[in-house]
Order: C-alpha cells, then structure tokens, then sequence
C-alpha cells in the first residue's frame, strides 16, 4: 500500500493530524479560559445556549496532547521534547486512557444520575447554566461516548487485528458520526439537553477524527486518502464536495421543515433545480473523474500491452539466444571433447611436455616421466637444462631457442639423459603457442623416443666405415696386384720373348751353318727345339693376350655383329683353304658391346670351329641368334668332332684341352679368353656337344631388350 | 776411338739379340759399320758426341738407330725423348725394336718421333726377314736427310 501512496499527499497528511492535535488543545484551553475568565464566548462560540463543559475542554486538551505526541514525522524516533520515544508513548497511552475513563464515568453518572464530582473540579459550574435534567458540569451523552471512541482509538492507535482490520480508524468513524449528529442537533434543536453538546466540542471531536485518521496516512483509509489510484482520487475529489453537499440540502429542507414556513412555487422549484443542477454537475464531476481515470487505464493498459510485446520480444529474443548459446556449448563441448580424444591419442604415441618461455617445465605426459625416469613431481617447475646430455654444443640450443623464440616450429633430434644418467635420443617437434601479441607464451615439445634407431644407425655407420676401410685395403691390394700382374705381363712379353728368340735363333744357326757336320739325331733334336720354341711363343702371346683382356676397360658401342664376323670369317679364310666349308650366318642384331673384344669371341669361336670340323668332308658352321628371356643369345655350331658333356667344365679352363696336341693343335687359352670377355660384359656363355656331332656355344653379352637395336625383328632370318 | 761414318748405331743390351741381330745384317750386306751400344748412356754419348765420343762430329751422324727399349742405365724412351727434341739429331731415322708389343709403348714411341716400331718376332726366320726389311728400307730405299742442312739448327751452346 505505501509504494501507491503519493508522498506530497502523505506529508499534507501528517501536517493535517499535527494541526488537528493543536487546534484541539486550543480549543480545550479556550474553553477552561472561558470558564474562568467567564466569557462565554469562547465555550459557546455562537449566541448558543450550550457551553462546552470544564472536563470536556480538558479532555479535548489531552486527546489532542495524545494525538500529537502519537503523531508520525519524517524525524520518527529522534528525541524531540521528551528525548525517550518510550517516554512519550507512555504519555500519550496515559492521557487517553484519562479521557476513556473520563467518558466512562461521565456516562455512569448519566445512566444512574448521581453526582461523582469529576465535573466541577476544574471550574466551578453555577447551577443556572445547568442545562435543565442535568447536574451542573456534566458533559453530554454524546460527546461522552465520543470521548470513549476517541480516547480508545487513540490508545489502540497502533493496533492492527490479524486480518487487517484497523480498529482505531472504525472508532474514528464512530467518532466522526457523534460529531456530526451532534452539530445536527445543534442546528435542529439548538435548546441545551441532555443529548446535545456544544459546537466547539462536536467541531473539534470532527476534526480529531479526521486527524486521527490523517495520523496514519499509508494505513487502511488514511492509505486510501494518499494514494494515487483512481478510486482514492475520487474519493478524494468527491468526499468533500458530497458532504457539503449533504449539509447544504440537508440544512435547508430541516431549516424549512423547522420552521414550518411555507415556501412559494417559486422557491420550491429553485430549490429543487438547484438541488437538481448541484447533484448533475456533481455527477458531471465524477464523471469526468472516473473517465479520466478509464483513459489513463486504457494509456496503463496500452503501455501494459507495449510493454508486454516489448517483454515478449525480448524473452523470444533471449529464448533464441539461449538456443543459439545451447548450440554454441554443445559444440564446445564437442570440440572440447575431440581435443581431449586428440590429447589422448598424442600421449599414446608421444613424449609430451609443455613449458614456459623460460623453459621451466610445467606439463609433462606419462610417456615423458618414464623416459626421462623422473617423477613428475621431480619435473614440474624445473628448467628442460636438467635433461641436457652435454652432447649438443651451445650453438645448437641457442639456434633452437632462437627459432622457437620468434614463434617458428623448430625441428630435430635431441640427446638427452635420464636421471639414472643413461642416455637417450628423440627426435622433437617444439612448437611456440603464441599470444594475442603474437608472442609465444609457452611451448609444446612433442617427442619420439628414437634411442634404438639412433643405436641401429651407429651401428650401421660403424660397420659401414669398417667396410669402406675393408674396401680401401682390398682395393690397395687389388691394386697391388694388379700392378703386379701388369709388371708381370709386361716382363712375360718382353723378358720371356727374348730368350725364345735366342734359342730358336741359335738352334737355327746351328742348323744352317753345321747342319753338314752334324749327325742325323743332333738335327732331328735341334728341328725339336725350333718346334718347342714356337710353341712357347704362341703360349706367351696368348697368355698375354688373356692379361690384356682383363685389363681392357670395356668401351661399349652400338656394333653391327653381322659385318664383324664377316670380317672375321674373311680372316679366317687362308685356314680354310682347300676345304669345304659352309658358312651359315643368319641376320645378328647390332647390339651394345665393345667391338675389339666382341671380334676377338667370334674370332675364337669360329676359329675352334674351323679346326674342329677338320676330319669332316663337308664343314658347317652356323652363327645365330636367339632371344631369351628379353636378350640375345648368340650361338655357334658346328658339325665337327664335338665333345663329351662330361668334360664340359674344363671346357672354359685355361690351358684346358679335350684332345690330344697331335690331332688339335692350341694353347687351351681360347675359350678361357672367350669366357672372360663374356663375363666382362656381364653375360655368360655355355656349351653343348657330343663326340662326333658337333659343338654348339651359346653365349650372351649382358645386353637387355631396350639395349637392342630395331633390326632385332630379323635375328631368326636364313642362312648365308 | 773414331766412331765418324757410322752406318748403324745398334742400341741393345742382350748380347744373344746383338749377335743375332749382327750376324743377319752382314749376311745380307747390308752395312759393315755398325756401332753397338750396351746401354742408353753409351747410346747417347754416341749420339751426341760427348764422352768416350767427344771426337766425334754431328757432321757425321749414324743413317740409322735401331734402339731397344729396355736398356740399363738410360732407357730406350728416354734416349729416344733426347734424340728427338735435340734440333742437331732429331733428322736421324730412330727405329724402335723390341719385345715388347704394349700399346702404350708403341703410342708413346710414336708420340716422341720414332720413325718406325717393330716388334721382334721369336721366330727366328721372322726375324731375319724383319731385320733384312727394315735395313734394306732404312740404308738403300729410304733418301736420307742431308745432314748439313740441319746443322745450322744447332746452338752454339751444344759444342
């Protein structure tokens, strides 16, 4: 109730019940002045037969000190006066239950008509201002019970009944009535009785009944008089102007009724008119009261209603808000979540610590505590340095501190040492975190325990150095020896020859210039050594034919194989003299190979050959060639004298020989050249024959498909 | 010792090769003076009269040497490096012969200004016949340089 209150309202209020208190001590002590000083006046006011009595005029003096020390003020509880609120409580309760029991009393002497000296103590009252059937000084039963209900009003005047109910205001009311029926019995039977009371007293019960309720102003009515609604606004309008109202019509149809005087038409109907106009315009009044209230309603509801849609609006808009923040979280919270799954994953594989731009470390993971065999409590809070292995050199960390400082990733493998001092290595990825600065604020070390690879490349580095030294002696040694060989070769051609030469010379001299004086057997015996002595030159110059073979550096060229064993067969044409010998060459691709050395295969092949088939009538020698698995295979057979299979190994054997020297002249280097060209070139070289059909040698010259030339398409061509 | 008029200067350290070599040239006539020399030093005094030859002219240069390569002492490319980038012998046939049948011999003969490689044979008619061509070519076919046209070549620092 006290928020709807107007405080402008509230204050006028108070000032009201404080002047109605003043106005009734006034009153009072007028009164007691009157009788002592004996001016009627001042107990009558008007030329009135009824004085307000002694005891009355006091009693009104101590309801109004009542109501003033109970009145409420801005000040509330501060000493004023009396400086004790208790003080003044009690006084105020005390005065009026004095004036209760004053009415109390004065009502008993009324109802058993004795006389209990209570009302000429203060003033002495002469019997010929008695009002006839009443002691002298006796208050009326009017203002008696007015005295009651106001005395009691003021005594409970704090009091509120459980339901609300107020019932100092109800006394007021009843207070009000007396007060009010009191000035009607003024006005109609102005003759003093025992009913009737003076008009200072039924004024002033009036005016402390309203006072009292002003007293209060935010509690039940007094609240209705303050407050801003539209109802107490009439009431406020209204009550006034209805109760002159009521007093006008009301004193003049009692003046005409009391003075039986007889009005005209004309007065009666101006007075009805009158009445008629008052009571319209009243009603016009409150009309217009209460639709200015409607409107102000409607505005209230209207601004209701905006205000409301406003509200709406705005809690959809939060509801929204709070959908897309729900959203928002759920998707948080999923990230979050992929984060933790991702964290977890990473310390699965990973070593991982995180540290501040200090290097003070302060996360480290599980896979981290068990490298490094520190407890993670013996990690937090330390500088990395404590891990620090004294392998790397400064320059090392200072690059290292150099790029993560500037906020790049920085990259590469660490030696560490564990705290038992063991060592191991990991290959670490530092990556800075930066801030809104675009400083990094600490960095993240992601590690991979890398000790075995490390161990597993020391090892492979050791033996791979171990080997390259084993290379090195080995090819010092090959070296050594091939200088050696060379040396040898070289002594073979030049130191061997020589003394041949001088034997066979010799011998031959010997022969020409005593052959006369020899005897027979000394000349068969010399013809021996000739034959001896050529024979080991053809050895010397086929081993070093052999040596050379080895030491030519293979010079590959696209070599056309048909015109070079033409030329061969050309050259081995002088051997073949006088012999039936045919010559079946198919078309031989032209492949990579070093010319010199491949010429000098054929050479020995078609020359074996030739001395092969010998014995036979008609010799035939075929070459070709054949492709297996992607290369060329060449052959050359012949239908001579052949060889059994199971001398097969020694076919390619130097010095090796299947016949006897008498029937096959040669050295057994021939093949042995053959085989080593072959291998020069990577590729291999077989044999198959059988005694008396003929020999067949197939060989390859390390030459793959791509290696071949386009005629390739004809190598299964005719023969010659 | 006047070595002057020389027709031959056989540089080989192998007495059996000198016997042999000898005993083939005069069977075919084909010089009668024919210096031996048993090593490259004696070779190159020889040449370039010094030494045990200092009475000996370069106006009377040898028409033909046949030098082996292996020789104590000096070897046969070093001789043959001498004679040849010297302006007073250079002009003097120079044949290589011996056992030796390596090619980088043979190239660095050739490289040096050897006018002819031969490689001696082991059979002994195959060395006559060789010996016979290579004097037959040398001393009667070939036109020998005329020396003095040469000499002026020569510095005075070389006497």
């Amino acid at each position: 109730m006290n928020d709807r209150c107007d405080p402008r309202l509230v204050q006028r209020c108070r000032a009201l019940a404080s002047a109605s208190a003043v106005f009734a001590v006034l009153v009072g002590v007028l009164g007691l002045a009157g009788w002592k000083l004996h001016i009627a006046t001042l107990d009558t006011w008007v030329a009135a037969p009824i004085k307000i009595v002694p005891n009355a005029a006091a009693c009104l003096i101590l309801l109004g000190v009542s109501l003033w020390l109970q009145r409420e003020s801005k000040e509330d509880n501060q000493s004023s006066a009396w400086n004790s609120a208790r003080i003044r409580k009690l006084a105020a309760k005390t005065a009026a239950v004095i004036v209760c029991l004053m009415g109390l009393l004065s009502l008993a002497e009324h109802v058993c008509g004795c006389d209990l000296g209570i009302d000429r103590w203060l003033a002495a009252v002469p019997a010929a201002e008695a009002i006839p059937g009443v002691q002298p000084g006796l208050m009326a039963v009017i203002a008696a019970l007015d005295f009651l209900a106001l005395g009691a009003a003021l005594l409970l005047l704090d009091w509120k009944t459980r339901r609300g109910h107020w019932p100092a205001q109800f006394l007021a009311f009843g207070a009000a009535l007396g007060a009010v029926f009191g000035l009607f019995a003024l006005v109609l039977q102005p003759r003093a009785s025992g009913i009737t009371m003076a008009l200072p007293a039924a004024v002033t019960f009036f005016v402390l009944a309203c006072g009292l309720v002003c007293s209060r102003p935010t509690w039940a009515i007094g609240g209705l008089l303050t407050s801003q609604n539209a109802g107490a606004r009439l009431l406020r309008s209204a009550v006034p102007a209805a109760l002159l109202i009521l007093g006008l019509i009301g004193w003049s149809v009692s003046k005409a009724m009391l003075t039986e005087a007889h009005f005209t038409w004309v007065e009666a109907s101006l007075l009805a008119i009158l009445c008629g106009t008052i009571l319209v315009a009243f009603l016009t009044w409150i009309a217009f009261i209460v639709d200015r209230s409607d409107v102000l309603n409607a505005e209230l509801e209207r601004r209701v209603a905006e205000r409301t849609a406003a509200l709406q609006s705005e809690v959809a808009e939060r509801t929204s808000a709070q959908a897309a923040l729900k959203e928002s979280l759920a998707t948080s919270e999923a990230a979050l979540k992929e984060l933790a799954d991702q964290k977890f994953a990473l310390d699965q594989h990973a070593i991982v610590a995180t540290t501040d731009v200090q290097g003070t470390i302060t996360y480290v993971n599980d896979k981290f505590c068990a490298i490094s065999q520190y407890s993670r409590e013996g990690l937090i809070g330390q500088n990395h340095r404590i891990l620090n292995s004294g392998h790397h050199p400064k320059e090392f960390f200072q690059q290292m501190y150099h790029t993560i400082a500037n906020g790049k990733v920085w990259r590469g493998e660490i030696k560490n040492r564990a705290k038992d001092g063991s060592i191991y290595w990991v290959d670490a990825t530092i990556v800075p975190f930066l801030g809104a600065d675009g400083k990094p604020w600490q960095y993240v070390a992601i590690r991979t325990d890398i000790t075995e690879r490390k161990l597993a490349e020391a090892e492979i580095r050791q033996l791979n150095d171990e080997l390259e030294q084993r290379v090195a002696e080995r090819t010092t040694q090959l070296e050594a020896a091939n200088h050696e060989l060379e040396a040898f070769s070289y002594s073979v051609s030049h130191d061997l020859r020589a003394p041949l030469r001088h034997i066979g010379g010799f011998s031959q001299l010997l022969v020409e210039e005593f052959g006369a004086t020899l005897a027979p057997g000394a000349r068969h015996y010399l013809d021996r050594i000739q034959a001896g002595t050529q024979k080991m030159g053809v050895l010397v110059d086929e081993l070093l034919h052999l040596a050379r073979v080895g030491r030519h550096a293979l010079k590959r060229q696209t070599t056309k194989l048909n015109e070079l064993v033409a030329e061969v067969v050309a050259m081995l044409q002088p051997e073949s003299e006088g012999r039936q010998v045919e010559w079946a060459i198919s078309d031989l691709p032209a492949v990579e190979c070093d010319p010199v050395l491949a010429r000098q295969v054929f050479q020995n092949l078609l020359s074996n050959a030739l001395k092969f088939t010998r014995p036979r009538a008609q010799a035939v020698i075929k070459v070709s060639c054949r492709e297996e698995d992607g290369q060329p295979v060449f052959m050359v057979r012949d239908n001579g004298i052949g060889f059994n299979m199971k001398y097969v190994d020694k076919l390619f054997g130097v010095f090796q020989r299947l016949h006897r020297a008498e029937d096959f002249e040669g050295t057994g280097i021939g093949l042995a050249t053959v085989q080593r060209i072959v291998h020069k070139h990577g590729g291999q070289v077989w044999a198959e024959g059988e005694p008396d059909q003929g020999a067949t040698f197939y060989f390859t010259l390390g030459v793959g498909k791509q290696a071949q030339s386009k005629k390739n398409g004809a190598t299964a061509g005719g023969r010659l | 010792m006047n070595s002057d008029g020389m027709d031959i200067l056989l540089a080989e350290d192998s007495q059996d090769d000198v016997d042999l070599a000898l005993h083939t040239l005069r069977r075919e006539k084909l010089a009668n003076n024919i210096f031996v020399a048993r090593d490259g030093e004696e070779a190159l005094d020889f040449i370039f009269c010094r030494g045990a030859f200092a009475q000996r002219s370069f106006e009377h240069p040898p028409k033909l040497v046949l030098l082996d390569l292996k020789l104590p002492k000096v070897n046969g490319m070093e001789v043959l490096k001498q004679v040849k980038s010297d302006p007073r012998t250079k002009v003097i046939p120079v044949v290589i012969m011996t056992s030796s049948k390596e090619e980088r011999d043979l190239v660095a003969s050739y490289h040096l200004g050897a006018n002819s490689y031969i490689q001696k044979p082991v059979d002994f008619d195959q060395f006559r016949e060789t010996v016979k061509t290579i004097g037959l070519y040398w001393l009667v076919i070939n036109q020998p340089p005329i020396v003095e046209s040469f000499q002026h070549l020569a510095g005075p620092a070389h006497d």
